[in-house]
């Protein structure tokens, strides 16, 4: 009874203990902001909303969050009358994201038209290329996407590490948006080769000044394809043996001997009384001689003509596959691709 | 043994042995070119001849039977003395089987003649032959041994073969990856003549150069 009175006690203690207060995040904070705008309470809505803003809690904000920030506290220092620090909202949202466009249902005219006039104003492109870029074929590009805040000229570049320009890609004006593309190739029609390279985009207010440079760092890198493994010879077990073991060679010797003494005796066995002339030494001789000459022929080692062709067909397998694979690892180190990896874009501006 | 057994026994060996070794039918052609020798005892003297001769043989197998015809001719001079000059003539025809790869049996007739300014002595014979063959270099080279006996005979100018048997023994080299072949022989037979009590032994040496078919 006791320890169930306790244990009571225990839940009633932890369920009234007060709670953390909620941390008030950069989303909070903007959320916070837009009501206070929504009540009029323009005061408060710039503080909640610079500090959104603020450098220490901005790195945390999503990128839609961040525009409806800055919408917002444009908005907010019209209403103030703080005209400057609005265009400057304004200026900092077009520049992060030049196709924004405000909503004429929610916004008064004095907001959007002080939204036009700041984006008519600023001179400036967002760039988006792709992390990484495969050129192959004569088919592929590096497409670089150019999205203007408004129309303007622009001229873009790549350039080395050292700042010389290797190729030229466009310099002419952009309305809304450009598509640009480069084939991985100097102005001279040649490959780059690997090294760091940079893209530059410099938008022109007007005549030849340029008022904001963005840069991509780009990364090139020579990649071969990997070339087919040489095949295995074939394992030495596979080949039957080519030559049978020489014999003694005695048979030989022995069937001559015994037919050469035939020739010799025949006289007597056939003409014992008769004087035979001496010719027959020369037949006996002869095939005497045929023995000894077995001999030496039966000691040799044999060719076994099965053998031979079937060791030479593994052969042939085998040299004919080598010879695949080396024409294929031919045309795989012909096949060589330049890898562009385009880092994030860093955009500076002109005094 | 006697003629009578000789000839049963060739008679039973080519008709009733198995064919270890069935050819194909083949013909087989060959020239020879031989030096001879005849020397013939009798009671009234002996006689030394010598001389070149040139023959030829054909073959014809036929399954395993064997059939060969041969000629040969040849002019015998005498060695010394006064014995007459003369041509030696002889033609045989033999049927036979190969019942072992290695062993050869024929029967057959053989005639032989001398012609002399005199006149013309003829031997007849019913023969049988035997062969063996044994392998010296592979097949390329092989060594053959012949015996032959008759089985009976006769001859001319009223006289009678009392007797006959001979042998061949050479060398046969068949010439790598062509139908040629090259045969050196030794040879020697022996007649005895009945009537007139004479002892002929023909001997010799031939190379020959054939073409087919062993």
């Amino acid at each position: 009874m006791t320890r169930r009175a306790g244990l009571l006690a225990l839940v009633i203690l932890s369920s009234a203990a007060p709670r953390p207060a909620r941390a008030q995040g950069p989303a909070d904070l903007v959320t916070r902001g837009v009501q206070a705008y929504q009540s009029l309470d323009y005061d408060s809505a710039a503080t909640l909303l610079r500090g959104a803003l603020a450098p220490a809690a901005d790195a945390g904000l999503p990128d839609s969050m961040r525009a409806r920030a800055l919408v917002y506290l444009g908005a907010t220092e019209v209403f103030r009358g703080r005209r400057d620090s609005a265009m400057a909202a304004f200026r900092r949202l077009v520049l992060a994201d030049p196709r924004y466009r405000l909503d004429q249902l929610i916004f008064p005219p004095e907001v959007s038209n002080l939204f036009a006039e700041v984006r008519l104003g600023t001179k400036a492109v967002s760039v988006v290329v792709a992390p990484r870029t495969e050129i192959r074929g004569p088919g592929d590009r590096l497409v670089v996407r150019l999205y203007a805040t408004s129309s303007h000229d622009v001229a873009a570049a790549v350039t080395r590490a050292n700042g010389t320009t290797l190729r030229v890609l466009y310099r002419g004006a952009i309305g809304d948006s450009l598509e640009i593309l480069w084939d991985g190739r100097d102005s001279a029609g040649v490959r780059a080769d690997s090294g760091q390279l940079e893209l530059r985009i410099a938008s022109r207010a007007s005549g030849i000044r340029a008022t904001r440079l963005v840069q991509v760092p780009l990364d090139l890198r020579l990649a071969r394809r990997d070339t087919v493994p040489w095949p295995r010879p074939p394992a030495d077990s596979l080949f039957r043996p080519e030559h049978a073991a020489g014999g003694s060679g005695l048979g030989a010797l022995a069937r001559g001997g015994l037919a050469a003494g035939a020739v010799l005796a025949l006289p007597r066995i056939v003409a014992p009384s008769g004087d035979a002339s001496g010719a027959r030494f020369a037949v006996s001789g002869a095939i005497a001689l045929s023995g000894l000459y077995g001999l030496l022929v039966e000691r040799r080692a044999r060719p076994l003509a099965a053998n031979i062709a079937a060791n030479r067909a593994i052969r042939d397998g085998w040299r004919r596959g080598a010879e695949d694979v080396r024409a294929r690892n031919e045309a795989l180190r012909r096949d060589v691709a330049l890898v562009i990896t385009a880092r994030r874009p860093v955009a500076t501006e002109s005094q | 043994m006697t003629s009578r057994g000789w000839a049963v026994i060739a008679c039973g060996t080519l008709a009733t042995s198995p064919v270890a070794a069935q050819r194909p039918r083949a013909l087989a052609f060959e020239g020879m070119g031989a030096s001879v020798r005849l020397r013939s005892t009798s009671p009234l003297g002996r006689e030394a001849l010598s001389g070149s001769a040139l023959g030829g043989e054909v073959r014809l197998w036929r399954r395993a039977v064997i059939l060969s015809v041969g000629y040969l001719q040849a002019t015998l001079k005498p060695d010394s003395g006064s014995p007459a000059e003369r041509n030696l003539v002889e033609g045989w025809a033999l049927i036979g089987v190969r019942p072992k790869g290695w062993l050869e049996v024929r029967g057959g007739g053989q005639v032989r003649a001398y012609v002399t300014p005199a006149g013309t002595a003829r031997r007849m014979y019913w023969e049988a032959r035997a062969r063996g063959e044994v392998p010296l270099v592979g097949r390329t080279a092989v060594a053959y041994v012949e015996l032959w006996r008759s089985l009976a005979g006769s001859a001319s100018g009223g006289d009678a073969v009392q007797g006959a048997q001979g042998g061949d023994s050479g060398l046969l080299v068949q010439i790598p990856g062509t139908p040629w072949r090259v045969r050196l022989a030794y040879r020697i037979d022996r007649t005895q003549l009945r009537t007139a009590r004479r002892v002929e032994t023909l001997e010799g040496v031939s190379l020959a150069v054939g073409i087919g078919g062993r």
